[in-house]
């Protein structure tokens, strides 16, 4: 058997075309124009296939031979019983359902660890972590919070003095590790909302506070901002976005600048996609507290109600789940 | 003679996605293997004078580097969570050693690199230029306002290619001129400065606009804080790759090999053009077109890229094969960092 080849002795960078004679005792013998090289098969190291990509044959003195008739390499080898190394990776590149099964299970995989495993994992992580070490970023959020957003609160004392009763009565019955904290301040741009940091400190703006009706109202949002607390929503979101960063880099690796741009697009996705699920395990957190002391879920539905109608309260509903899809779930688990 | 690039995206599709999945599937062990062979197929389908190139580090060395580096990563994070003065010291020692580990890398990927049997390699004892370079010259940006960014490109530039050789032949970097790099990064920051100020402009006028309209200042003014984003957008998008395309052009049109020349013709805007359509393929085909973007970069830059050779590249003689001892190569291979880029 027989093909032609490239052929480079490793001394001078000289290109030689030379004809490549397989025998059937196992022999490779190159010919040049200089004469014969006989070289045993078992020494000649074969490079796996890699697309359409030339062969390089390696002899042992240190000669290379380029050959681009792939199938004829694979020939030969397997006659002479000698094993051609990565059949195994070549198989699943060329053919074409196992291509399609590849892409099939990576998007499996990657879907299901974005929507599972990974906050399954930021979970634990972020569980194991000591509440001391989570809290020491909240108070300069705060700092900075009062510079960029908000204004000083002008609310009457008797108004803060009765919300601190009903945050205290909600903060009784959570875990006794956080120092949970409540704080007014005036939204301006936000409009009536509510805001929890890692530390236990919880912000209620001056506008929620004036669109409340019912004590029960703000009794509710309190709690719901008590679970972000407990569930540690604000490290769990930290953990998550950027393990989901450094997947996408894996996948898509660093081709350009511009690239990296393009990775945070999917990276804000499935933040957005993260902060629902939060806000919708704090809206059960609130939801069990309220049935746990006898207050009906309706007062929690209400306030939503009142705040995606009031224009400003963009904030708040922005990366939460609908207000329609938060009243179903609390009108169908009244049943 | 042109280098030409003859990988196409399909085929690289079903490399690239086999190399994802058995990555996932062996908790990243196999991205080793698949580094080289992502590698190889680049390499091998890169040609001048119809010859391809070859990358020859074993996927082995590859694993151990990268378990070496995670693990110290994973331990610096935990110093630095527990010991925050000791984690310090230990980024600054970090610091300090990045002028070697950026030899070791350019060391272990021109001694893994080779053209028609010829090894390529890189000056080891070029600790001084490193340390210059990576070093001193980066401490002084703040310090100038940036001026000096264009002297680092010279310099980094020069580093890189008068260290490097293929065989005994050795690469030199003759007539260039510094002013070149200074009129690149100049032409690009006043372009960056005029585009900014047209969209203050702009978002100015637009602003005026609204409040006739509904008498609300606010809106103007949350307009106004979106104009440090769009210079950061344009910075990236725009400027950072318009200069380093420019950068390269001037290096590589300077670079010798003996008595051939090398001639580098990319154009900015076709390459940012490049880069955008990429990024914006990539994302709405999440993931799945970055086989075909990555090709695409590849031929670009092979299909401007011209060796003027005055022979048939027949003469580089293979220099004595440096045999690392298994010390050196463990550290040649922990420092397999990817370095530079365009």
């Amino acid at each position: 058997m027989e093909c032609l080849a490239d052929c480079y002795d490793g001394r001078k960078s000289e290109k030689q075309r030379v004809r490549l004679n397989f025998s059937q005792r196992g022999v490779v013998t190159v010919v040049t124009d200089q004469g014969e090289r006989n070289y045993p098969i078992r020494e000649v190291v074969v490079s796996p296939r890699l697309g359409g990509t030339a062969r390089r044959l390696e002899m042992p003195d240190g000669m290379v031979c380029e050959v681009s008739d792939n199938d004829a390499v694979d020939k030969f080898f397997r006659l002479s019983g000698t094993e051609v190394p990565g059949r195994l990776i070549d198989k699943l590149e060329s053919k074409l359902r196992y291509v399609i099964i590849a892409v099939v299970i990576t998007s499996l995989v990657v879907w299901g660890a974005i929507s599972y495993g990974i906050p399954v994992l930021a979970k634990h992580v972020a569980f194991m972590i000591p509440v001391t070490v989570s809290s020491t970023l909240g108070d300069d959020v705060l700092a900075v919070l009062d510079q960029v957003i908000f204004s000083e609160s002008e609310l009457g004392d008797t108004e803060t003095e009765e919300a601190k009763v009903l945050f205290s009565r909600v903060t009784d019955t959570a875990d006794p590790e956080y120092r949970f904290r409540l704080e007014f301040r005036q939204g301006t741009n936000i409009g009536p909302n509510a805001f929890a940091l890692p530390t236990g400190t919880i912000i209620v703006t001056d506008e929620l506070v004036q669109l409340i009706e019912d004590d029960h109202e703000l009794e509710s949002i309190l709690a719901h901002e008590v679970g972000h607390v407990v569930y540690r929503h604000s490290l769990r979101q930290l953990i998550q976005g950027s393990t989901v960063s450094l997947v996408i880099m894996a996948v898509t690796g660093d081709i350009s600048t511009v690239a990296v741009l393009a990775g945070s697009l999917p990276t804000l996705l499935t933040e957005t996609y993260y902060s629902r699920e939060f806000e919708r395990e704090a809206d059960e957190y609130s939801y069990e507290y309220l049935t746990n002391n006898g207050i009906s879920p309706v007062h929690f539905t209400n306030i939503l109600d009142r705040m995606s109608n009031s224009a400003k309260g963009i904030g708040f509903l922005s990366t939460h789940p609908s207000v329609d899809e938060r009243l179903q779930m609390f009108q169908s688990s009244e049943r | 003679m042109p280098f030409e690039f003859t990988g196409n995206g399909v085929e690289y599709f079903r490399i690239w996605i086999v190399n994802v999945l058995l990555t996932i599937i062996t908790l990243g062990i196999y991205s080793a293997w698949a580094k080289v062979r992502t590698k190889r197929y680049f390499y091998r389908n890169t040609k001048v004078n119809g010859s391809p190139f070859e990358y020859h580090a074993r996927p082995i060395q590859i694993l151990k580097g990268r378990l070496l580096i995670f693990a110290g990563y994973v331990a610096f994070i935990v110093v630095n969570q527990f010991q925050p003065v000791i984690g310090g010291i230990i980024a600054i020692i970090f610091a300090l050693a990045m002028p070697w580990l950026i030899i070791r890398s350019h060391v272990f990927t021109a001694r893994n690199s080779s053209w028609r049997n010829i090894r390529f390699d890189f000056n080891e004892h070029s600790i001084k230029d490193a340390i210059k370079t990576f070093l001193i010259v980066p401490i002084l940006i703040p310090f100038t306002l940036g001026m000096i960014i264009p002297y680092l490109s010279y310099r980094g530039w020069r580093f890189s290619v008068t260290n490097s050789r293929v065989g005994r032949q050795e690469f030199s970097f003759q007539s260039v001129q510094i002013g070149a790099y200074y009129r690149a990064f100049f032409a690009m920051a006043f372009f960056l400065v005029v585009i900014v100020l047209a969209f203050s402009g702009l978002i100015a006028g637009s602003g005026l606009l609204f409040k006739v309209q509904d008498f609300d200042p606010r809106g103007g003014i949350a307009l106004f804080s979106l104009v440090p984003l769009f210079v950061i957008l344009f910075l990236y998008l725009i400027a950072v790759p318009g200069y380093r395309v420019m950068t390269r052009n001037i290096s590589l049109n300077g670079t010798t090999l003996g008595d051939h020349t090398f001639e580098s013709t990319l154009k900015v805007w076709t390459v940012i053009w490049i880069y955008a359509s990429n990024a914006v393929a990539i994302v709405f085909s999440v993931g799945l077109l970055t086989p075909w973007a990555r090709v695409r970069v590849s031929r670009y830059l092979a299909n401007h890229l011209v060796l003027n050779a005055v022979d048939d590249l027949e003469s580089f003689v293979q220099a004595e094969q440096r045999k690392a001892s298994a010390f050196g190569e463990e550290t040649t291979d922990f420092m397999d960092i990817d370095i530079g880029g365009i």
